[in-house]
């Protein structure tokens, strides 16, 4: 049986929350269709849902990469999340997503692994780091 | 019991139990086959058995029809005196007689029987004695005569009357009148007649009363044998059948035993099948396991070794590159000894890695020779120069010779033909004091342009045991363990050089004495080359072409070394260079920049080479002519080269690499871009909106790959997200929430961006700053109003867009 592999993707705003939410659907059906894990992809407009979710245990937290945008709306912002996900000590990747080109100073100050600016790279951007996420899963490139 | 065998018996268990069972089953279905045979034969044998008085009640049915009709033949005959009427009757009692005979032949062993049949044929000889007398009896000649005697005398009387009376009443008259003297004579005679024939009637009543009594006795023998034969079939019969039920049901418990039994075997069989089956499954499971734990560690020994590469030569690398560096501009004597001591070390540990490298990459079958031409001589001589300071430190005399039928150039690997020569001489060097060292090189010519190269190493050092000669070519082996100590090196130099020569089809010999000195004759085959196919390399001192001087040059590399290094170099050579330390800054500042040439270091935390390459050329749309990518790294390029060309690779340098080698690189692909034509900027740079287009749906169209519905859809989703987005900030707006406003404004901007409505995106981004930034929170009401009507703009074009779509 596969391990499972969370995809996270949560972002506020509808629209690029499907964009991004298809785009790795897409990369997860092409580009890692034979990857020892199974992917399986949330996607969450309502940060307090994910919030909910983490706290109930219903989304493990172990083993997955999360894809957050900055602003969440309703005063929460990703360092909300990073820090709930410290707390419960879950071993994730994290992106932050934003639309600021000042996100280099954001993602320092939340800590996170990655950071994408929301351009239009940025869904290729963040398929880019899922494949790189599960790839160094087991194997590490010996380049 | 030793344990081995124990573990032989587990193994075969499995095989003798099914085995065992299957004899088992092979004498049960043979105890099965033979019962039923058995049994069948019984049941058909009996069958057979009550036949037989069938066909003796049906040979006394015969008999009896035969004297039937044999009397009624007698009878016919006694009436009509036809003597065709007499000639049945012989026949059939030719044919009685058979049957008797049969009959009795067939009750031999039934002594009853036996004597009933006795009986019968007795009455039958006595019915038949009395019918041949009856027929006697009826062909009786004396009545015959008399008759016949009275008819004469009739006769001669009536001749006598004719002669006087000639008519039938005269004669009747006569008769009484002239024959009267003999009447009483006739009469007489009539009556002895009438006397015979009463007596023969007579007789014939008792003949005939004999037979009837006779044919009765017969008839009642007959019946009470018929009767006692059926009763005795009865009886036979039912004794047969009570018999056959037995032998039946014994059958049939057998068959039912046989059957459970067969049953319960197939059970037992499909049990252990089941069991041998799950046993198995788990031993796979385990297996698999194991062997992916074995591939897991060989994958960590190769990681470890690329580990080794890249973080130790890495350093040293730059230790070494860094200390050539400040040769060159130092000029203290006193310093420069020292960074000479530095770089001699340096080169020496370079040295041990690259055998530990070679020697992992020999084991995996991963090293691959080159096919160049080469001089045999430049080798030898480089060869000579390395260590003729070093023999000359241990007094000992270094010289080496080729003979002159060898051809000079030579096709093959200069570079593991010169790592053999150098390894066999430093060894030699090393274990020799005041003595000396002489290699030879000399060829066997064979067919063509095949030579087999022939290389003799003699020294006088201080020998190997003949004992340990045999352990000289093994891993990590030195003849001594004292010899590690004293002299230093890995142990891997002999192996790496058997394992090398082996790799070229060629052969490695030792003979050696201790204290007397060693002799090592090496066998490679060679084609032989050609000298205008000798490589040349770049000589110093370098002059840097000046079309280099205006690149502008990105190193992407996280090794700190590495890109202090570059940065050092391309100074010198007033190329201007920029350095990412990861391919995620890299791809960040490519979006906003752009490079002449760009160093990627293969190996990076994150996102690696290969992939930040790829990203580059298919989503950033930066091509090959218009910035070449120079893949860098400490592991050689091997058979992974087409997959770094589909990525996008222009060319490879690898680490540690000299100042020429980086030159002629760069120079190469320059020279290279130059011959290509750079497209037009514009196509790729679609991640920027036209100013002039109220939208851009380029992106969208791009990742959709072609599904129109998917376009539909997300403009459908924008249209409705944004609006509402819209009102809500107008709402927030009202209520002057400003944070509220500009957390709003920064949801919605993405999705404008995205679709390549810049003025709204614009305003909207203005609105944010206001709040946050510049904290001014005036002209956002008017920004908003703006916003709404840019956004009917742009609803208003979406909307025709969609229209086309359906």
């Amino acid at each position: 049986m596969k391990k499972v592999i969370n995809v996270l993707v949560i972002d506020d705003n509808e629209y690029y929350n499907k964009l991004l939410s298809d785009a790795i659907k897409k990369s997860i059906s092409t580009s890692l269709p034979d990857s020892k894990y199974k992917l399986v992809l949330h996607s969450f407009t309502d940060a307090n849902e994910y919030i909910r979710k983490i706290k109930s245990e219903e989304i493990k937290c172990n083993d997955g990469i999360v894809f957050i945008d900055y602003y969440l709306g309703n005063g929460i912002n990703a360092a909300h999340i990073i820090k709930l996900l410290k707390d419960y000590s879950c071993d994730t990747m994290v992106v932050l997503l934003s639309q600021s080109n000042t996100i280099k100073e954001k993602s320092k100050l939340v800590n996170c692994d990655y950071f994408v600016v929301k351009d239009s790279l940025a869904p290729a951007l963040c398929c880019l780091y899922l494949k790189q996420y599960v790839e160094n899963k087991y194997s590490i490139a010996l380049d | 019991m030793d344990e081995p065998f124990n573990k032989s018996l587990r193994k075969n268990s499995i095989q003798i139990k099914i085995g065992l069972l299957m004899i088992l089953a092979v004498i049960l279905l043979s105890t099965t086959c033979y019962l039923s045979y058995r049994n069948l034969s019984s049941i058909a044998s009996s069958i057979q058995i009550d036949v037989k008085p069938e066909l003796r009640l049906l040979s006394i049915r015969e008999i009896s029809m035969d004297l039937q009709k044999a009397e009624n033949s007698v009878r016919m005959y006694t009436l009509t005196k036809n003597t065709a009427d007499i000639k049945p009757y012989y026949k059939i009692i030719s044919n009685i007689d058979e049957k008797v005979n049969g009959l009795r032949s067939e009750c031999l062993n039934d002594t009853a029987l036996m004597e009933q049949t006795n009986t019968i044929s007795q009455l039958i000889e006595e019915n038949i004695f009395i019918w041949n007398k009856l027929l006697l009896l009826n062909h009786d000649d004396v009545v015959v005569d008399y008759m016949k005697q009275l008819s004469d005398q009739l006769d001669s009387a009536s001749e006598s009357s004719q002669k006087k009376e000639k008519g039938i009443l005269k004669r009747v008259f006569s008769r009484s009148n002239k024959s009267l003297l003999n009447e009483q004579e006739i009469m007489n005679n009539l009556n002895e007649i009438v006397e015979q024939d009463r007596t023969t009637k007579e007789k014939l009543i008792r003949q005939e009363t004999q037979l009837a009594v006779t044919s009765s006795q017969i008839k009642e023998k007959f019946y009470d044998l018929i009767t006692k034969m059926e009763n005795e079939i009865s009886d036979l019969i039912k004794t047969k059948a009570v018999s056959a039920n037995e032998i039946a049901g014994n059958t049939y418990r057998w068959l039912i035993m046989i059957s459970i039994s067969g049953g319960l075997l197939a059970v037992l069989v499909l049990f252990i099948l089941i069991r041998y089956v799950r046993k198995a499954y788990s031993y796979q499971i385990a297996l698999e396991n194991s062997k992916d734990e074995a591939e897991k560690l060989a994958r960590t020994k190769e990681l470890f070794m690329a580990n080794i590469s890249h973080e130790i030569r890495t350093p040293v690398t730059a230790i070494s590159g860094f200390t050539g560096q400040i040769l060159y501009e130092s000029s203290d004597e006193n310093i420069n000894r020292s960074l000479k001591i530095i770089k001699s070390s340096s080169d020496h540990l370079l040295k041990i890695i690259d055998d530990i490298l070679d020697f992992s990459k020999l084991q995996n079958n991963k090293l691959k020779l080159e096919k160049v031409h080469f001089s045999i001589g430049q080798i030898l001589e480089d060869v000579y120069l390395l260590f003729e300071k070093q023999a000359a430190q241990n007094d000992t005399k270094l010289s080496y010779s080729l003979s002159s039928d060898t051809p000079s150039v030579l096709f093959g690997d200069p570079y593991r033909l010169k790592q053999i020569i150098i390894n066999l001489v430093s060894n030699s060097v090393k274990f020799t004091k005041n003595g000396s060292v002489h290699f030879e090189v000399s060829c066997r010519k064979k067919h063509g342009e095949k030579i087999d190269l022939i290389m003799e190493f003699n020294d006088t050092g201080i020998g190997i045991d003949e004992s340990k000669l045999n352990m000289i070519f093994e891993d990590f082996t030195q003849a001594e363990m004292s010899t590690t100590r004293k002299y230093g090196g890995t142990g891997l130099g002999l192996s790496i050089v058997k394992k090398l020569i082996e790799l070229q089809d060629g052969t490695i010999d030792v003979r050696s004495r201790k204290n007397q000195g060693t002799l090592i004759v090496c066998r490679i085959p060679f084609m032989v080359g050609e000298e205008k196919q000798i490589k040349t390399e770049v000589d110093h001192p370098l002059s840097i072409p000046e079309e280099l001087t205006g690149l502008k040059i990105l190193i992407v590399d996280d090794e700190e070394y590495n890109r202090l290094l570059f940065k050092k170099i391309l100074d010198r050579w007033k190329i201007k260079s920029h350095e990412v330390v990861n391919g995620m800054e890299a791809l960040e500042l490519l979006k906003e920049n752009r490079f002449d040439l760009l160093f990627m270091d293969m190996r990076m935390p994150g996102i690696d080479g290969i992939k930040t390459t790829r990203f580059i050329r298919t989503e950033m749309k930066i091509s090959e002519p218009e910035m070449p990518i120079i893949f860098i790294s400490a592991a050689a390029l091997n058979e992974d080269l087409q997959k770094y060309r589909n990525a996008g690779m222009s060319a490879f340098l690898q680490k540690p690499f000299t100042e020429e080698m980086l030159l002629a690189t760069i120079v190469a692909v320059v020279n290279n871009r130059s011959q290509v034509i750079v497209p037009e900027v514009g196509q790729k740079d679609y991640h920027k909106s036209d100013s002039a287009e109220k939208i851009n749906l380029h992106n969208l169209y791009h990742i959709s790959g072609g599904d129109e519905e998917f376009v539909k859809q997300m403009l459908d989703s924008f249209i409705s997200t944004t609006g509402a987005g819209l009102k809500d900030l107008q709402d927030a707006v009202m209520s002057k929430n400003w944070d509220s406003v500009a957390d709003i404004a920064h949801k919605i901007l993405s999705p404008c961006r995205h679709i390549g409505a810049m003025d709204l995106y614009n305003l909207l981004s203005k609105i944010e700053k206001s709040i946050r930034n510049d904290n001014n929170t005036e002209p956002v009401e008017s920004l908003t109003a703006k916003s709404i009507r840019e956004f009917e703009v742009v609803r208003e074009l979406l909307n025709k867009h969609i229209l086309k779509l359906n």
